[in-house]
């Protein structure tokens, strides 16, 4: 007896020296494979194989001393079941194999409880099956086998989920390398089959004594893998940390304990319930065995949890506290706060959770990303506690040695333990700054949260940066969703503000242009104004003056935007009230408006203007100067004279004195009025349009094309397609008629609302402007185009449907000619003319395409596209072509013309216009 | 940047029929809304897609592109796409394009649903 006793002793110390040498071991080279191989596939897919496979033999080894010393076994499975469970990895053991865990080693119990044990057991697996006599000897072996082959199977889905989050973490690809982990899955099946092959082949043939060592050493070389869950479980906690180790150990315990209660009660109370349950037969046994495993695995979670909050009740308070904050949190806070209250909400959270009120948190100023070499840190506005009045932001070179630990994943610095020395640390160490929690998400810090040391010297235990750590993966992709956001938010903020700046500046001087020119007997007056993108202060008015004289006015106000704006409104009420009292001659009137300016206007401002006095009957112009560029009056025969006067601009000095001039405009003469918009335009090599160019080209104009048309042409020849227009341009032409019937305008019933220009436009036909304007080549403007073409073609009594029409294809039209025109560029526009004759509507849109076909490539056919022969897309020229009577495309250099034309009146319908 | 104000919601009716209630544009910005809305609408079972254009305000040619590629996906799935309430003008459009031959169109809810359920 006493040599079976020290021989079962002496097995059992073989066993839990191995045990521990094993655990050892692997917490040394599982420390190595994290500190080297953090997201190196090979060894992660060469550690998963020993995790399963080593865990598969351990089971096995215990089965067969378990049946070779029962009552030595069981303390021996209550160390198993620790080991297993004190630093539960939920990466590798599944619930559901910690179930069979359980049903495997209380079957174990059961069978010593029972009071059946089995023969002394001979060494292998297929000798036990031979010498443990009936059925039940064959279900235990068979029942051990599946459940170590389902535990090793099922640790494999988890090893693999890490390695997924492992690659994630670590690499830029974030595809897992699926084939590696196939390989480790089937090579680790592979040798599993093998060895147990081997070891019933050894058992069979003792005397081959080579198989039997090959199988026993390949055995011992995997065994010896063992431990290495443990090792990943020990990793868990960074450092060697008593309390958390402790506390585990308390919780394990006390879990395990409560489990072989609840067996012990379960047996004893069968034994009472169930007459002669220990003699039962082996069969009617195991039933038994399986529902009380069943109760215990589902007891399980909720039992271990149930302890562990007792447990921290009671003997963790400070972590019971922390725990109960952190999942509050969790539960409340949602994806889509704002980054403020998140980050508030962070604050609060922490500062309750761990009783520390030195908190702060930086946020990056821009986006880093893992490549930006750069990290720049700003503080969440208030936070700070006592940190308050140290650092508002923080820099990190791309050459600090801290740079790599802010990327690679969500994780609890220690500051003073860093082994590095940086600037940033220095920093953050002369502030306080004891810990630094970083958030990252896919290898982008999102957030950094400094928190200063507890006010009793209390550390953060491994648990408590557990905690933090959790929090700081589930929050770091919220962050960075409301850092981006956030950041969205304020940039639309600001384009909003200014646009509506410009909005108001552009609404205010265009309310104040004339809404329609003069219609004089024998005159003919036109008007471009063409705003630059930033509103300048350009203005120009027509006053309709005592005994049928007519006053024009051209200013410039410097200054742009709603200053300007403002400035101009008041000049131009000025001059209004001023000019229109009688006998005032223009330079009294540009005197008296100098003089109620200047007290009023800042320094920096001032307003040039010229003001003529145009008497239709004799064709005579008084004028005077006030430092604006002087118009030029062009002679049939091609001289080009100006008017010329000098004059201070008003709102420089109080009563200065304005020069006045008088010219004759006689019939087929012209006179042009112009901003300084024209001729200070320039191109890239910084040369001007020039006054010069002007008169030239006044002098050598044809009498055919209007000479606004022609200058604008010849503006947009001198400056290129990629000029963008700096200030407005305002041009303001009266013409004398050489023969009073000609004038074209004279027998028209009433302006048209907005209209500014006569011309002939090239179509044969007269033309006349009903607006113009620009948009940029942003995609969704071609709403605001169509809008505004039916606003103001609503008004010609064209019919609803056409009028629809005529929206579609403009609409399609303004698309084209931003995206294909323009590249959708939103510095590039497109402009947009809505001219009419009697009969005809058209509308031009220009872009700045240059030449150019703009047909498309195919036809579109419903039958192709549905058959994937043809894109989906490609209806627009289409419609156009089919929704308007005519298109026309016309193009120079620089700019492609699309004409939509169509008829007022439906002609295919009967019934005439009324 | 002006962006469109497309809302659609998916609704089952009588199983098989998934109704898409449009409200606003289609354009090319209602790409997602409208993959998503048809995604939501169109189950297994569903044999009928329905658009109701009652509330659409605007349509341009990269709608209709939306419209083809939307009936391409449904016709992978052997579903049919019927529509109502489309006004004057975009019937004007579905006939020019030869869309309202794959996309039947009916004057009411309750026309296309019959359509859909004597099929």
């Amino acid at each position: 007896m006493s040599a079976v006793g020290t021989s079962a002793l002496a097995s059992a110390a073989h066993w839990l020296l191995v045990c521990i040498l094993c655990t050892l071991a692997y917490w040394v080279i599982g420390r190595l494979f994290f500190r080297c191989g953090r997201g190196s596939r090979v060894l992660f897919v060469l550690a998963a194989f020993c995790v399963a496979v080593a865990g598969a033999m351990v089971y096995a080894e215990s089965h067969t001393f378990a049946l070779q010393h029962p009552l030595l076994a069981l303390p021996i499975q209550v160390v198993f079941l620790l080991i297993f469970y004190i630093f539960p990895d939920r990466r590798f053991t599944p619930t559901w194999a910690r179930w069979l865990a359980i049903l495997y080693v209380f079957s174990q119990l059961g069978t010593l409880s029972s009071g059946k044990q089995p023969q002394p057991p001979p060494q292998q697996i297929s000798a036990i099956l031979s010498s443990v006599p009936g059925l039940l000897g064959t279900l235990m072996v068979l029942g051990d086998m599946l459940a170590v082959t389902v535990i090793a199977v099922g640790i494999l889905p988890q090893v693999y989920g890490r390695y997924r989050n492992l690659v994630a973490h670590s690499e830029t690809s974030r595809e897992p390398n699926r084939s590696g982990m196939l390989i480790g899955v089937c090579v680790s099946g592979c040798l599993l089959l093998l060895i147990v092959s081997a070891l019933f082949t050894a058992s069979t043939e003792r005397s081959s004594s080579t198989v039997y060592l090959l199988a026993r050493t390949t055995f011992y070389l995997l065994a010896t893998l063992a431990p290495v869950a443990v090792a990943f479980a020990l990793l868990h906690v960074p450092r060697l940390d008593r309390p958390a180790l402790g506390r585990r150990t308390m919780v394990s315990s006390l879990f395990i304990l409560s489990l072989l209660l609840i067996f012990a009660v379960c047996v004893a109370v069968l034994g009472l319930v169930v007459p002669g349950f220990a003699g039962f037969s082996a069969l009617g046994y195991l039933p038994f065995v399986i529902l009380i495993a069943v109760l215990l695995g589902a007891l399980f979670r909720p039992l271990r949890a149930q302890i562990q909050d007792r447990v921290d009740q009671y003997v963790y308070p400070d972590r019971y506290r922390a725990r109960h904050y952190i999942e509050a949190f969790h539960s409340s806070v949602r994806d889509g706060s704002g980054l403020d209250e998140l980050g508030n909400q962070l604050i609060t959270t922490i500062q309750k959770a761990f009783a520390v009120d030195a908190l702060v948190l930086w946020l990056p100023t821009i986006p880093s990303h893992a490549q930006t070499p750069d990290i720049a840190l700003r503080r969440l506005p208030g936070s700070g506690g006592r940190l308050d009045a140290s650092i508002t932001s923080i820099e990190i070179g791309a050459g600090d040695p801290l740079r790599p630990w802010l990327s690679a994943a969500s994780r609890f610095l220690t500051v003073g333990r860093l082994p590095l020395d940086s600037a940033a640390t220095r920093t953050l160490a002369s502030a306080d700054v004891a810990h630094l929690l970083t958030f990252v998400s896919q290898g982008v810090l999102t957030g950094t949260l400094g928190m200063g040391t507890r006010a009793p010297a209390r550390p953060y235990t491994a648990d408590d940066a557990e905690l933090l750590m959790t929090l700081a993966d589930e929050l770091a992709p919220m962050l960075q969703t409301a850092a981006v956001a956030h950041r969205s938010e304020l940039e639309a903020r600001q384009r909003e503000r200014v646009e509506q700046e410009l909005q108001t500046a552009r609404r205010i001087q265009e309310s104040l242009l004339p809404k329609e020119v003069p219609a004089l007997d024998g005159w003919r007056i036109a008007t471009r104004y063409q705003p630059a993108r930033e509103v300048g202060g350009d203005f120009y008015d027509f006053l309709a003056l005592a005994d049928g004289k007519l006053g024009v006015v051209l200013g410039d106000v410097t200054d742009k935007g709603i200053p300007a704006a403002l400035v101009m409104a008041t000049t131009r009420s000025m001059l209004r009230a001023v000019a229109m009292q009688p006998q005032v001659t223009p330079g009294q009137a540009l005197a008296q408006v100098n003089d109620l300016l200047c007290p009023d206007l800042p320094s920096s401002m001032f307003v040039t203007c010229f003001y003529a006095i145009v008497d239709p009957a004799t064709g005579r112009v008084i004028f005077a100067n006030a430092g604006q560029d002087t118009p030029y009056l062009r002679r049939p025969d091609g001289s080009v004279g100006t008017l010329y006067a000098t004059g201070m601009p008003m709102g420089l000095l109080p009563e200065s004195r304005y020069e006045e001039g008088e010219a004759t405009v006689a019939p087929g003469d012209e006179l042009l009025f112009f901003s300084d918009g024209l001729v200070e335009a320039h191109k890239a090599a910084r040369e001007m349009f020039g006054l010069p160019r002007l008169q030239r080209l006044l002098g050598s104009q044809d009498d055919a094309t209007p000479p606004i048309t022609m200058l604008l042409h010849e503006l947009a020849e001198f400056t290129g397609p990629d000029w963008e227009q700096e200030d407005d341009i305002t041009l303001v032409s009266v013409q004398r008629m050489s023969q009073p019937d000609d004038t074209g305008r004279s027998e028209e019933p009433a302006v048209q609302p907005d209209a500014s220009e006569v011309s002939d436009g090239g179509y044969g036909t007269a033309w006349r402007t009903l607006d113009a304007w620009s948009v940029a080549s942003v995609p969704g403007n071609e709403q605001q185009v169509i809008a505004r073409v039916a606003q103001v073609v609503g008004s010609l009594g064209i019919a609803p449907a056409r009028l629809e029409q005529l929206k579609t294809a403009v609409g399609e039209a303004a698309m084209n000619a931003m995206e294909h025109g323009n590249h959708f560029d939103p510095e590039r526009l497109i402009s947009i003319e809505v001219v009419t004759s009697q009969a005809q509507i058209a509308v031009r849109i220009t872009d700045e395409g240059g030449p150019g076909a703009i047909t498309a490539p195919v036809a579109p056919d419903l039958d192709a596209k549905l058959a994937g022969l043809q894109s989906p897309r490609g209806w627009g020229l289409f419609l156009i072509e089919h929704l308007v009577d005519e298109v026309h495309v016309s193009d120079d250099a620089t700019h492609r013309t699309v004409e939509l034309v169509m008829a007022i009146d439906d002609p295919t319908s009967s019934v005439p216009r009324s | 940047m002006p962006q469109a104000s497309t809302k659609i919601t998916a609704r089952q009716v009588n199983g098989g029929i998934g109704i898409l209630d449009i409200q606003g544009d289609i354009s090319g910005f209602a790409e997602n809304v409208l993959m998503d809305a048809y995604t939501q609408a169109a189950t297994p079972a569903t044999h009928t897609i329905i658009l109701n254009f009652t509330g659409l305000e605007y349509m341009n040619s990269s709608g209709i592109g939306l419209l083809v590629t939307l009936l391409i996906r449904a016709n992978r799935q052997k579903q049919r796409v019927l529509a109502y309430g489309l006004s004057e003008h975009y019937r004007h459009i579905f006939e020019l394009t030869r869309l309202d031959g794959a996309i039947s169109i009916y004057e009411s809810e309750a026309n296309a649903l019959a359509a859909a359920t004597a099929h």
